[in-house]
């Protein structure tokens, strides 16, 4: 009962319960059984406190997107795609100006490179030719998870860790799909279906002597 | 097209009469509003593609705690980041039963019966955390104490915490 207590542990927990009670969702990190069990019973403890009724604004926002969502199912009509449920969903939650900033960053199709040129650094992560076109091989460039992809003899890499609650991605057809809630991917990393709320980042890649390299975080090994 | 006219009208329906529920359940086992939120609409956006008209309320009210179950376990398994917790073994850290709808009173019901059994120290920092929402600071000032120790007692509490919640599971 009385072991000694790391100051990070405690930290971390101290971080986790704030998150708990804050607007955003916690952060995922991989932790040890112990931590898990408190996180657990410290998520669960929060209804003693709060009940957990949700919020007429959130019932009223999702009401809207089940009705899209039921047109959107329906043979015939229109299809709303995905990312116009988020933007009906970002104007209802946001509203006014904070709808027009949010938009700003979602509205941003292409994806975005997850480590900046010029920042991290280079990890080998394959030779030339080991991943045959169709294929891909996950690998480890730092902090960054990712799959490096063969389509049609093009090499490209992206995220393996899924934008909507940070799953991991697995390779499956031409593309990728999250084990957690079924979002799938094209291999350009692109939101095909699901509720990932945006493109798999891009992982910058460069080929030299016969082997290929991607930029990852730079940490040490 | 009549079929479908009734299928959306299953899912309004179903909506209406479980949403609040639904998210109050998630709330219980995921502690916090963003992720109760994207968790309750992941339930309904998928209820969309499953709901027919030919169910009745009764397996499409199982339904719903059944998918919320698993987007439950789905996102534990995400926080932990660990491919070694599979869905079973989430599920039986985190619920208190097979009812689901009998799940938040229970909740509610052990997190006071895991307050009454620990010492009175712990007790009051958990207290003053889960039910009076304050931070560490604020926990600090109220005990006296310095913020360092508040946080050392309070992880010190949880830990006992989920020794007698693991205690009274088993």
């Amino acid at each position: 009962m009385s072991e000694p207590v790391s100051l990070d542990r405690v930290a971390r927990l101290d971080a986790y319960l704030d998150a708990l009670a804050g607007p955003a969702r916690p952060a995922p990190h991989a932790r040890d059984a112990d931590e898990l069990a408190a996180r657990m019973l410290a998520a669960q403890l929060r209804v003693a406190c709060t009940g957990g009724a949700p919020t007429q604004r959130f019932l009223q926002a999702l009401e809207q997107r089940v009705g899209e969502a039921i047109a959107g199912a329906r043979p015939g009509r229109a299809r709303v795609s995905r990312r116009a449920f988020v933007r009906n969903a970002v104007a209802v939650a946001a509203g006014g100006a904070g709808a027009a900033a949010a938009l700003g960053e979602l509205g941003a199709g292409a994806p975005h490179a997850l480590v900046a040129a010029g920042a991290g650094r280079w990890y080998d992560v394959a030779a030339v030719g080991e991943v045959p076109p169709g294929g891909a091989k996950a690998f480890t460039a730092g902090g960054v998870e990712g799959y490096l992809l063969n389509r049609g003899g093009a090499l490209r890499a992206v995220s393996g860790i899924c934008t909507h609650m940070g799953c991991r991605v697995k390779p499956v057809g031409d593309g990728l799909r999250c084990l957690c809630h079924d979002s799938r991917f094209d291999a350009a990393g692109r939101v095909v279906a699901g509720l990932a709320p945006r493109p798999l980042p891009e992982i910058d890649l460069r080929v030299a002597r016969g082997r290929v390299y991607a930029r990852g975080t730079r940490e040490e090994a | 097209m009549v079929r479908e006219r009734a299928a959306s009208a299953a899912v309004r329906t179903a909506f209406q009469e479980n949403a609040a529920e639904i998210h109050r359940f998630i709330y219980a086992k995921v502690g916090n509003r963003a992720a109760a939120e994207d968790l309750t609409s992941v339930v309904f956006l998928k209820a969309v593609r499953w709901i027919a008209a030919d169910r009745s309320a009764d397996s499409i009210r199982a339904w719903l705690y059944a998918t919320a179950r698993t987007s439950i376990a789905d996102f534990w398994r995400a926080q932990a980041q660990d491919d070694q917790l599979t869905r079973e073994v989430a599920e039986r850290l985190l619920f208190c039963g097979s009812d689901s709808e009998q799940e938040v009173r229970r909740t509610r019901e052990r997190a006071e019966r895991i307050l009454a059994a620990l010492p009175e120290r712990d007790r009051e920092v958990l207290r003053l955390r889960f039910l009076h929402d304050l931070d560490s600071r604020r926990i600090a000032a109220a005990l006296g104490i310095t913020p360092g120790h508040a946080r050392v007692v309070q992880l010190r509490a949880l830990r006992r915490a989920a020794a007698v919640a693991e205690r009274s599971a088993a």
